[in-house]
């Protein structure tokens, strides 16, 4: 067939135009260094701190309660333990907590609103059970995260795993129901109809079409996931129920310091605190720059 | 290229959801690959329901549609396959038929790849020959589907569904977002292939200077059902019911001026 149709438009010239959901093609200047920086020394204080630091973190070095000073940049806390190395080994705990859990929500979220998104319009027991499961992630949404944390960790004991567990549980309903309703709308797209039309296999269009298309918002969530892990981790810490003293954790830190700050010795829970802070701002900044502003 | 490609409508009604809609209400029809043929009708005919069912992308809630004698409904993996070779389909919305991450290369060879079991390179040349034939730069099939224009996309879509050499080509609304010239060139390009390959032609839209162009018989559906079916001069020129003549005087009226069809 050998055919021409000169009037038919000429190809697009220039730069053409991006889709709102894509990713890649940003620039840097300024902005964006500002955004990523914060967030690279983060991560660089989280490999290198825990060796770098004056003191050992769970050693008791000094007289308790001794305000910064030249020795103790950031003081000593009740029971004389340097502040700022502790502060400083935190950021390990609390990262590796904060991305572990981060990965898992995110993971579990993306195969859990794929299941449920494809299959809750089906008859019979599969589609029962994905629309039991639907109902299940809006129920789990309804529950106070902290009170879920509180229990999960109570049952299981405070350690970095199940630390990660609890968190998951907790926070893998959001990022699921993301996915789902991504799935609803991408269940509708032609190119799914294109797709079975080429002979595509439903596990293959679901890998190839549905999977790429719906599970962008979970990852641009994921930095946010990340923020919230933090904060859940120094909650629970300074609940009593996170990692145990002398175990440096930013919650438990902040829960040891704040008797000492109600009786006017600020510094051990306040520099805790503001680390807590910086880094999920720092994160989130992250998550800004790498999904929304590209 | 001589085996057959006959789809059989047997009765067939499609109704939606418990007591609610019914879109396509026992219409029987048969089309194969010497047919040009061209539904027509205002939208919520049930047209759109009639070429999903058509393509095996949808089933009869009664009533039976067929491929060849045999069941689509019920067709096993194998038989699948082959009628997917033999009808083919020219989605209505070209920007959405394509996946936004994937290049229209990747949309136009994985019929290639699936149906007919081509390894990469060797489907890439069919690909590349189809996109020649119908008038497309090959370089242009490594862009994103939004990285090109509407008219180049609706031909992309073309020869997404002529690459494996459909025996029966399905056209919904094909050139109904495109403007006059383009939709001529479109046409051009969907009557050569018919001719050249002799394959058959289902071409569904709402303008009926477009179908008319391209069909030879004419089925006019109303409501869900087809009130009409006969050829294109009779349909035209001859109406039996009563909405058929309303459409082509509407037509007559108003569509001839603006959306009459270049030869």
């Amino acid at each position: 067939m050998t055919l021409s149709a000169p009037e038919l438009a000429t190809p697009t010239a220039g730069a053409p135009e991006r889709p709102a959901t894509a990713g890649p093609g940003r620039r840097w200047n300024a902005q964006a260094v500002l955004a990523v920086l914060p967030a690279g020394l983060l991560v660089v204080v989280a490999i290198v701190g825990p060796f770098v630091v004056p003191y050992p973190p769970r050693d008791v070095v000094a007289a308790p309660d001794l305000p910064p000073n030249a020795a103790h940049w950031f003081g000593t806390d009740s029971a004389g333990l340097d502040v700022f190395s502790r502060t400083v080994a935190s950021t390990s705990n609390d990262l590796l907590i904060a991305l572990l859990t981060a990965a898992v929500a995110t993971v579990a979220g993306i195969l859990i609103g794929l299941l449920v998104g494809m299959n809750e319009a089906r008859r019979g027991p599969v589609g029962f059970l994905a629309r039991g499961l639907s109902r299940t992630l809006d129920l789990a949404q309804a529950v106070p995260a902290i009170v879920v944390g509180l229990v999960l960790v109570g049952f299981f004991g405070a350690s970095i795993p199940s630390l990660v567990a609890a968190l998951a549980v907790v926070l893998t309903p959001n990022q699921g129901r993301l996915v789902r309703t991504e799935v609803l709308r991408v269940r509708g797209e032609a190119y799914l109809d294109a797709a079975r039309l080429a002979g595509e296999r439903p596990f293959r269009m679901v890998l190839r079409h549905v999977l790429p298309n719906s599970a962008w918002p979970a990852l641009e969530n994921a930095t946010l996931v990340f923020g919230s892990a933090i904060v859940l981790t120094a909650g629970l810490g300074f609940l009593g129920v996170g990692l145990p003293p002398p175990t440096p954790e930013w919650g438990t830190m902040i829960a040891v310091g704040a008797p000492s700050a109600a009786a006017g010795r600020w510094w051990a829970a306040l520099f805790p605190a503001i680390a807590l802070a910086v880094s999920v701002f720092a994160m989130s900044a992250l998550g800004r720059r790498l999904f929304r502003d590209g | 290229m001589s085996t057959s490609a006959t789809v059989q409508f047997s009765d067939v009604v499609r109704a939606f959801g418990r007591g609610g809609h019914t879109a396509v209400d026992g219409v029987s029809l048969l089309v194969d690959e010497t047919s040009r043929v061209g539904v027509v009708g205002e939208s919520g005919s049930g047209k759109s329901t009639l070429v999903r069912m058509l393509v095996g992308l949808d089933h009869p809630s009664a009533g039976t549609v067929e491929f060849n004698g045999r069941s689509i409904a019920a067709m096993l993996p194998d038989e699948l396959r082959a009628f997917r070779l033999a009808v083919q389909l020219v989605a209505q919305d070209t920007t959405s038929s394509f996946d936004p991450r994937r290049t229209l290369r990747d949309a136009v060879r994985r019929p290639l790849e699936v149906l007919r079991g081509m390894d990469v390179a060797a489907a890439d040349g069919a690909v590349d020959a189809t996109l020649r034939g119908l008038g497309l730069d090959p370089q242009l099939a490594n862009r994103l589907p939004h990285q090109v224009s509407g008219g180049q996309r609706q031909r992309f879509a073309i020869a997404r569904a002529l690459v494996v050499r459909p025996r029966l080509l399905v056209c919904d609304e094909a050139v109904s977002a495109l403007d006059v010239s383009v939709q001529g060139a479109v046409l051009n390009l969907v009557k050569r292939y018919c001719r050249e390959h002799g394959a058959g032609l289902v071409f569904v839209s709402h303008g009926l200077p477009a179908t008319a162009f391209v069909a030879d018989r004419l089925v006019v559906m109303h409501r869900g059902r087809v009130v009409e079916d006969g050829p294109r001069e009779q349909v035209l020129f001859r109406p039996e019911h009563a909405y058929t003549r309303t459409l082509v005087d509407a037509h007559r009226r108003t569509g001839d001026r603006r959306g009459s069809v270049p030869a």
